[in-house]
């Protein structure tokens, strides 16, 4: 283990690190502990896209006074790192003491290719002594920590949007933006009882739904700015729609932007779930109303139109998809049967694979619950969210 | 990015500096309050005026709000478009908009005052999710036909993995590209409802807007394939420059970036006008007409245009010259308050200008400027017109005619950009042209310069020095540039002024997909299959979908899933290019591994031919797999399954 912790260290580790590799290893055991950093900034250091930011790479570890200040006292608010905006709170460390602390930010400083330098206990007693007994808001810690003058263009801080803040949804959100998971003609769709969804317009149907961890954060990068940023969410969806054409392990590459040549393209999605007839139809996007601020989308497949309202279950424990078929034809629709969710039909039976075959009368108007359900797995220290 | 300035010309360098610059003062502006958007922008991305009078405004964020102007009061009218940056109006309650994925008619029909239908016009377009997709604004012509522009993606990222519409790799290399669906072309939609590619060969389209006369234009702006910022009249059919979208020219078999700039540069067709670049415009945007409704001076019939980089909008006077249109552009609102970023622009019912504002990470800036005329005429050329032997300046008042015939008054020099794949272009061909003679009307408002010479395919470009009005008014604006393409007469052929070869010396093949000769059974191209490695390639002509398999090393491997009506024996046919020999693959039908197959060298990767194997199929889905033994493998062009 040592060896592979020599490895990680960053070429400029300091002349303490170096001398006293056990040090690092202690950080890091300590780092890792339960209830420690590891919760939130988890072991690779990545964080968890859309809340939590990574410690690997961090542009805000460049003044170890700074670190040991949030780390002492905590962070809560809006903060930019490595371009990136989250709203969250850092909680003080209170379980460590000043030699803990002086381990885990040498850890940290050092870990994941980081290139910082150690940090002593004498640092942290003192520091805990003179630091005013407050959490820090980023503008107060930047103020008295500002960034290095060549980074003040970084600011570290943004002025939240409401849907940073946003805590209970009243009304539903509907976005149009680049989503993971989707093609380039995405909605991001938030609804009372706080369930969302993604429903891909360039395929006409529902991607996923999430419920904890809140709404896409940051979207106004996407739109405002030149447009890269595909929007993050931390959630780990109860319900994935099937695709034969991704495998799960394509799931990490969906947000990707940098990409030389596609998955697949549209022309070739002929795995749409709804069947109307023997052939593999490829669905058109009609548009969608607001329903009471509700999204109903329309699409035709082949001689049918058909309509998908989503709202959230009564219980707000999942969704349920309201669809109308017109003209009415008898319809195969092929749902994903996920651990993580149980999936009922108003009429009809779901099989085991997830068909669901549906007379004309009922195709007419039927209703698919989807309501999450917690799969028998114990909790682990990588639950990662986002992106997948 | 070099420009050619001999020591002899740097003095005009510096005239330019000191010339240009300063609001025309018979013009002023005045800040609108912003739209009190929900996401903390004030970026203006469409702008237009309601029959009633209010201004519709189109945010980044999605959100389109409608001002009443004298009660200042703002309204959110509609939420959840995606980067709309272009609004036709249709009623008090139904807009078309240009968002990312769409035209979309949006409508209030339950007259509550906010959209609640969303409908589709035209999704019949790709998007490759590259950030730099974005569509520009639409305009309507008089019989109910929309024209739309696509911009093309950017090198400075990729493409997603899950891309809308047709992924053509003919179309992905390049500065700028156009991998899906007519990136980098203008779409009409017939009133009927019919999406038809309208024209080829743009760049960042950001901007269409018709004359008087119903002649369509859109900017664009430099870049690869863009020598300087340009003004073009659209028509059907034509090319305009850019490359990459002849991925979706119907009949363009070859890879556009590998085309040879000569043929492309027959092809296309040139600007009407060239902005000159950074002395007059980096980044042109909406072309907005001067409607005889406008009350900004004497030009009506004449062009807006505005500008990201600085506080600029430009005024162009078009005529035609040889049965097309070329003219002059000059900076009109310039300078002084007005803001970077000048986006988008529309006339308001009182006949003032509104100007929008953005950015988006790149120069501009935000907000809502208002440009009110004091009713006196400016002292501008209202006119700038070509004659057999020079220019015919005409002013809207009586010039000084002492400066006016002084030859120093009109230092022209003269130049073109040139044609070529690379980003941008300097001034090539750069001279002086002298003043042989001047001759100013009796009312001193006509002044014609006889030149020592007109050169037909250059730019033509005077900073007028020191000239005023016999009154002493100083002229506002200074910098004409005059494209001139066309004489009135004994025009030379057309100088193609490309630059730069093919990018490959030698004379390849047309790379173009050619189609299956007599299948005897079901064609499954490469690219319906699954891809474990071998990347979808088209240098080597001759393949029959959109590429081949290219494997290579490490564990790789091809998957199909081809139907089978019924169970029973059916023959594999492989079609494969190899140059080197004995590449085996090994085959496996639904999991099974049947033998590995001999791939002998065909005689060269562009040499094709056909392996075959038999083997048993199920009823149904059948999954048939080649996968490398670790001697990479052959380029596989498609498989057939022929049913016994």
């Amino acid at each position: 283990m040592t060896l592979i912790g020599l490895f990680a260290l960053g070429k400029g580790f300091t002349a303490a690190v170096q001398a006293a590799p056990e040090g690092f290893d202690k950080g890091r055991d300590l780092y890792n502990s339960a209830g420690s950093c590891v919760a939130c900034h988890m072991a690779d250091g990545k964080g968890q896209p859309g809340s939590i930011p990574a410690l690997a790479g961090s542009d805000w570890l460049d003044d170890p006074n700074r670190t040991i200040a949030i780390v002492l006292r905590g962070l809560a608010g809006p903060v930019t790192v490595n371009g990136k905006q989250f709203y969250s709170a850092m909680p003080p460390q209170l379980l460590f003491g000043d030699d803990q602390l002086a381990l885990m930010i040498t850890y940290v400083n050092n870990g994941w290719g980081n290139e910082g330098p150690a940090v002593t206990t004498e640092q942290v007693k003192e520091a805990r002594a003179t630091l005013p007994m407050a959490v820090y808001t980023p503008h107060a810690m930047l103020k008295a920590f500002p960034f290095p003058k060549n980074k003040q263009k970084a600011n570290g801080t943004f002025k939240p949007d409401f849907d940073d803040v946003l805590t209970t949804v009243t009304v539903p959100i509907v976005y149009r933006t680049f989503m993971p998971g989707a093609s380039p003609a995405a909605f991001a769709v938030a609804l009372p009882g706080n369930q969302y969804y993604c429903w891909d317009a360039g395929e006409c149907r529902l991607r996923y739904s999430w419920t904890k961890g809140g709404f896409i954060r940051g979207n106004r990068i996407h739109w405002s700015s030149n447009g890269q940023p595909v929007a993050e969410f931390n959630g780990f969806p109860y319900y994935r729609a099937r695709s034969s054409l991704l495998k799960p392990e394509d799931y990490q590459d969906l947000a990707k932007t940098n990409l030389k040549t596609p998955f697949y393209d549209t022309t070739e999605a002929l795995d749409f779930p709804i069947r109307i007839s023997e052939e593999d139809e490829l669905p058109s996007f009609r548009g969608y109303r607001l329903i009471g601020g509700y999204p109903e989308f329309r699409y035709q497949v082949g001689q049918c139109e058909i309509r998908e309202l989503i709202k959230s279950s009564e219980d707000h424990s999942g969704i349920v998809r309201s669809f109308t078929v017109s003209p009415a034809v008898p319809i195969t629709f092929r749902l994903t049967p996920d651990e993580n969710a149980s999936i009922t039909a108003s009429a009809g039976s779901i099989e085991e694979d997830g068909t669901l075959q549906l007379k004309a009368h009922e195709a007419a108007a039927f209703q698919i619950t989807i309501l999450e359900k917690y799969p028998a797995v114990p909790a682990t220290t990588t639950t990662k969210g986002g992106n997948q | 990015m070099k420009i050619i300035i001999t020591p002899f010309l740097m003095g005009f360098a510096l005239m330019s500096a000191t010339a240009l610059g300063g609001t025309a003062p018979n013009y002023t502006l005045s800040k609108v309050p912003d739209p009190p958007s929900k996401f903390q922008t004030n970026q203006i991305d469409g702008m237009a005026f309601l029959p009633d009078g209010r201004m519709v405004v189109c945010l980044p964020s999605g959100e389109i709000f409608f001002y009443h102007t004298e009660k200042d009061k703002w309204h959110l009218f509609a939420e959840g478009l995606h980067n709309p940056l272009g609004v036709v109006v249709l009623s008090n309650s139904e807009l078309v908009i240009s968002q990312r994925p769409e035209l979309t008619r949006v409508r209030d029909t339950d007259g509550d005052g906010k959209a609640d239908d969303f409908e589709v016009m035209s999704d019949a377009f790709g998007m490759s999710g590259n950030y730099h997709e974005f569509h520009f604004t639409p305009v309507r012509d008089t019989e109910g036909a929309y024209y739309f522009a696509l911009g093309t993606g950017s090198s400075g990222n990729g493409v997603r993995a899950i891309v809308r519409g047709e992924f053509d790799p003919r179309g992905r290399p390049g500065r700028m590209h156009a991998s899906t669906p007519y990136r980098g072309c203008i779409l009409k939609l017939t009133p009927d409802g019919k999406t038809i590619p309208w024209s080829y060969g743009h760049r960042t389209p950001n901007g269409l807007g018709f004359d008087l006369e119903g002649n369509l234009f859109v900017t664009d702006n430099q870049g690869d394939w863009v020598g300087s910022s340009k003004l073009f009249h659209v028509r059907e059919g034509r090319f305009f420059g850019h490359a990459a979208s002849l991925t979706w020219k119907e009949g363009f078999d070859g890879i556009p970036i590998e085309t040879a700039p000569g043929e492309l540069a027959k092809m296309r067709t040139r600007a009407c006008v060239v902005f000159p670049h950074g002395s007059m415009a980096n980044s042109p945007t909406k072309v907005l007409a001067i409607t005889p409704e406008a009350k900004f001076g004497p030009f009506t019939g004449q062009l807006l245009v505005g500008e990201m980089n600085k506080g600029r909008i430009m005024r162009v006077m078009l005529e035609e010259v040889g049965g097309e249109l070329q003219g002059a552009c000059v900076p009109f609102i310039d300078g002084g308050s007005l803001r970077g970023g000048c986006n988008r622009m529309a006339w308001a019912p009182d006949g003032s200008l509104y100007v929008g504002h953005t950015k988006h990470t790149w120069a501009g800036s935000q907000g809502i400027t208002r440009v009110e005329w004091d009713g006196e005429a400016p002292f501008e050329a209202q006119s700038m017109n070509l004659t057999k032997t020079g220019f015919r300046f005409t002013f809207t008042k009586p010039v000084n005619k002492e400066t006016a015939s002084k030859p120093e008054t009109w230092p022209f020099k003269r130049y073109y950009y040139e044609y070529h794949k690379s980003y941008g272009s300097p001034q090539f061909d750069v001279s002086p042209v002298a003043i042989e003679s001047i001759e100013i009307s009796g009312d001193g408002k006509v002044v014609n310069l006889h030149l020592a010479e007109l050169k037909a395919w250059h730019i033509h470009d005077v900073n007028i020095r020191g000239l005023k009005s016999a009154g002493g008014t100083p002229l506002a604006n200074t910098n004409y540039a005059y494209t001139l393409n066309r004489l009135l007469e004994n025009t030379p052929p057309e100088a193609l002024q490309f630059g730069g070869k093919g990018s490959s010396a030698k004379k390849q093949s047309k790379r173009k997909a050619i189609a299956v000769i007599d299948p005897r059974g079901d064609v499954y191209h490469v690219h319906e299959a699954k891809r474990n490695g071998p990347t979808l390639d088209s240098s080597h002509g001759g393949f029959s979908g959109r590429g081949y398999a290219d494997f290579g090393d490490g564990e790789q491997s091809l998957e199909w899933t081809v139907k089978s009506k019924k169970s029973g024996q059916a023959e594999l046919l492989f079609r494969y290019a190899l140059s080197s020999p004995n590449r085996p693959l090994k085959l496996e039908v639904n999991g099974a591994e049947i033998s590995t197959l001999p791939f002998p060298s065909t005689g060269g990767w562009e040499e094709w031919g056909n392996l075959s194997a038999k083997v048993s199929l199920r009823k149904g889905d059948n999954v048939i797999s080649l996968k490398s033994t670790g001697k990479s493998g052959g380029n596989i062009d498609h498989l057939q399954v022929i049913v016994d």
